[in-house]
């Protein structure tokens, strides 16, 4: 593996798949570490890195939480850390992060690996064992969520 | 001026990636991809075994050998002429008889030293 092409993943898709872990883990930097370093090991790099990493991460991340479900509700009241903005012009981040902390898991799973993982309905569906049309909608519905929960006018549609 | 849309709004938000070991990675991957080429321990390998091979055989301890038995060859042989030592000699291993002491085969029949048969050198 070229780790010029890694360091690139690693800046590129580490903080993502970060957020992606936290959805589940309290221990997510470890669990994408983690990720990474099964990748390195593997050799040669998958077709699709990105969705092939978020699926390791996915995985370790179920399965932590699996073991830690007490320790992972008190680090997820912890929302301070899912970004390192403090503030955004038209956004109350606190607010943002709370409001997303605050949504089924199913849903925040496809938001946040859509928005900051940049992955595709049909690669997120395969991660998650749905539909395509079952993720989208999860999408739609968790969008629909925050957006109330924020205030937010309808102006603002959906994709 | 048009408002952004929502996910638009919290794409902007930049995710927390602080607890990365960047540098722990890129070490790995380099390691990973200095591979040293396998041929010299592959070679090294192969001899060694090849000599311990060999040191076992020469070592192991073995059985006598069931040798091939050597065809005898039978070659004809004339017979030795009747009457003459050859044949005496021959006689005598066929037949272990060893011919008497006056055979010519001991004493010379023009020997001075003629032994009187009967009579003793002590009886003159």
């Amino acid at each position: 593996m070229n780790p010029r092409q890694l360091a690139d993943l690693v800046d590129r898709h580490g903080p993502a798949l970060v957020l992606y872990a936290r959805q589940w883990s309290a221990v997510p930097e470890d669990i994408v570490q983690e990720a990474f370093l099964k990748l390195i090991r593997q050799g040669k790099m998958p077709p699709e890195p990105v969705a092939w990493l978020h699926r390791v991460v996915r995985n370790a991340a179920i399965d932590a939480a699996r073991v830690e479900q007490r320790r992972l509700r008190r680090e997820s009241a912890v929302v301070g850390r899912w970004f390192t903005d403090a503030a955004l012009e038209g956004l109350d981040v606190a607010a943002a992060v709370a409001a997303l902390a605050d949504l089924p898991v199913e849903q925040r799973e496809v938001i946040v690996a859509r928005l900051w993982g940049g992955l595709s309905f049909e690669q997120i569906a395969e991660l998650a064992g749905v539909a395509a049309s079952t993720a989208h909608r999860r999408f739609a519905a968790g969008l629909a969520a925050l957006r109330e929960r924020l205030g937010l006018p309808q102006s603002l549609e959906l994709e | 001026m048009a408002e952004p849309r929502l996910s638009e709004l919290l794409q902007r938000l930049t995710p927390h990636g602080v607890g990365l070991d960047r540098d722990l990675l890129l070490f790995e991957a380099g390691k990973q991809a200095a591979q040293p080429s396998r041929f010299w321990p592959t070679a090294t390998s192969l001899l060694a075994l090849s000599q311990a091979i060999l040191l076992a055989a020469l070592l192991w301890p073995r059985g006598p050998r069931d040798a091939e038995p050597i065809p005898l060859a039978v070659v004809p042989v004339e017979a030795p002429e009747a009457g003459t030592l050859v044949a005496d000699l021959v006689h005598w291993l066929a037949t272990e008889d060893l011919p008497g002491p006056t055979s010519r085969v001991l004493q010379a029949p023009d020997s001075p030293l003629r032994a009187a048969e009967g009579r003793h050198w002590a009886d003159e």
